[in-house]
């Protein structure tokens, strides 16, 4: 039998595990929601990640971020399925462009900032969000693997593909006339029952 | 710089060389104290949460563009409109569009090539950016065709559109899509009723950009973002014109 003063130590010491995961992670959960979905949907889904984490904070596991993200991912995937009003969409690209840093990190010797967006816009969409999992949200393969709901060896080869062609996308020169012609369609298309759903088709 | 010029640099380490800061805007502070305010072993079960699309208790306040304030910003006719363009390279871009004929208009149908097959409904100019949307019966494009004769778009699935009553013009695409060379486009198109000849979408900023209209068709297009909050207003052959109407109301859907 649990005394009142065990239960007010018990949600005291939730709170702080609480406290800590927010801390730590608000941040990168919400850098890949954002990538996912619009700004308005991206604030609920921030909120709806942690209120599941809030009520499943015994089950959280030594690294976090993983598991965070699969929360995310599953709420965008609900929030999609419910969605009774067409929002103004944007493609995944679009929404990559405007979250990249505009100016790399310091120190680094890399290729313009148009020049690596362009070339990450020439992968798939499973190739790119392999990359971006990696390059971006900062996890490990098995973190990464986690979060796509794959084998740590599937994801492996995957993002060994991607990094090979992004390898190969980058050293191409910058040629206006190649952008025109990139394959279709450049991002994941949504599920046109909830949205009517435009296509991206290609980079502009 | 390439990496022919840095043969060491890892293409993983490009991408990450440009990540985006993880800051979580202020607004979600408050979500934190609602979040550990809510009691942990309620029944109301999080999958259930999960599942609602958008809790309107922590859902930041959205705007809707007064029409006085629409009024008083309408940007007139066929201006340039600087600092509207969002870059040099939307420079020519202009509110309302001229009329896309003869020889640019089979220069950007050759442009668009297999992005705009089919049957041209719409063709209009802005500036030095010609664009396109037509239909092979299966699917609607947009192409938009730069100066220097770079194309792209979007696609919406012509089976997933309602048919408009008379006075009615329905928002079928409105896609924002980003490329190298110019930044951010946002294209906008429906289907329209018999006695539309008009249709102008008010921006959340309250400028005013006028479509053309078509073939049963009404499309624009804007460098930058799509605004959540854009209007649309109908002008109808009688005179008359609609209240507007938000884009994302299911009212002004073709899709649902």
């Amino acid at each position: 039998m649990t005394t009142h003063q065990e239960h007010d130590d018990e949600g005291a010491g939730a709170a702080e595990r609480f406290e800590a995961l927010w801390a730590a992670h608000l941040g990168p959960v919400h850098r890949y929601v954002s990538r996912h979905v619009d700004a308005h949907t991206a604030h609920d889904v921030v909120a709806e990640t942690f209120l599941v984490a809030w009520r499943r904070i015994d089950d959280v596991p030594e690294a976090p971020l993983p598991w965070l993200l699969v929360i995310a991912k599953n709420t965008i995937a609900n929030t999609r399925r419910s969605a009774t009003r067409r929002r103004a969409m944007e493609s995944t690209l679009a929404r990559v462009a405007h979250l990249a840093a505009a100016e790399p990190s310091p120190g680094a010797v890399v290729a313009e900032r148009e020049h690596v967006l362009a070339a990450l816009g020439r992968l798939s969409p499973r190739h790119r969000e392999a990359v971006l999992l990696v390059a971006w949200d900062g996890l490990d393969p098995a973190g990464a693997a986690q979060v796509l709901g794959i084998s740590p060896a599937a994801f492996a080869m995957r993002l060994s593909r991607a990094r090979r062609q992004l390898g190969r996308a980058i050293d191409e020169p910058e040629d206006p006339d190649e952008v025109a012609a990139l394959p279709a369609p450049s991002v994941t298309p949504r599920p046109a029952a909830a949205h009517g759903d435009a296509s991206p088709r290609s980079l502009r | 710089m390439t990496r022919h010029d840095n043969p060491l640099a890892d293409p993983l380490d490009q991408l990450a060389a440009y990540a985006p800061t993880a800051d979580a805007p202020p607004t979600m502070l408050l979500v934190k104290e609602r979040i550990l305010a809510h009691d942990r072993g309620a029944d109301d079960g999080a999958r259930q949460i999960a599942a609602t699309p958008g809790l309107v208790w922590w859902r930041r306040p959205r705007t809707l563009v007064a029409a006085t304030g629409v009024a008083a910003l309408a940007v007139a006719g066929a201006v340039v409109v600087p600092g509207l363009t969002g870059g040099s390279a939307y420079a020519s871009w202009t509110a309302s569009p001229d009329p896309l004929v003869g020889a640019d208009l089979a220069q950007a149908d050759r442009l668009c090539g297999e992005s705009a097959g089919g049957d041209t409904l719409v063709a209009e100019r802005r500036g030095v950016f010609r664009f396109l949307v037509s239909s092979d019966g299966v699917e609607v494009s947009d192409c938009l065709v730069d100066g220097d004769g770079t194309g792209g778009g979007s696609t919406t699935r012509l089976a997933d559109l309602d048919a408009p009553t008379a006075r009615e013009a329905l928002v079928g695409g409105y896609m924002t899509t980003w490329g190298p060379r110019n930044g951010d486009v946002t294209a906008i198109h429906g289907p329209t009723g018999d006695d539309v000849n008009g249709v102008t979408v008010v921006r959340s900023n309250g400028y005013r950009v006028e479509a053309t209209v078509e073939s049963g068709w009404w499309a624009a297009w804007w460098p930058g973002r799509a605004d959540e909050d854009a209007t649309i207003v109908v002008h109808r052959t009688d005179g008359t014109s609609s209240a507007p109407i938000r884009v994302d109301d299911p009212a002004a859907n073709a899709g649902f």
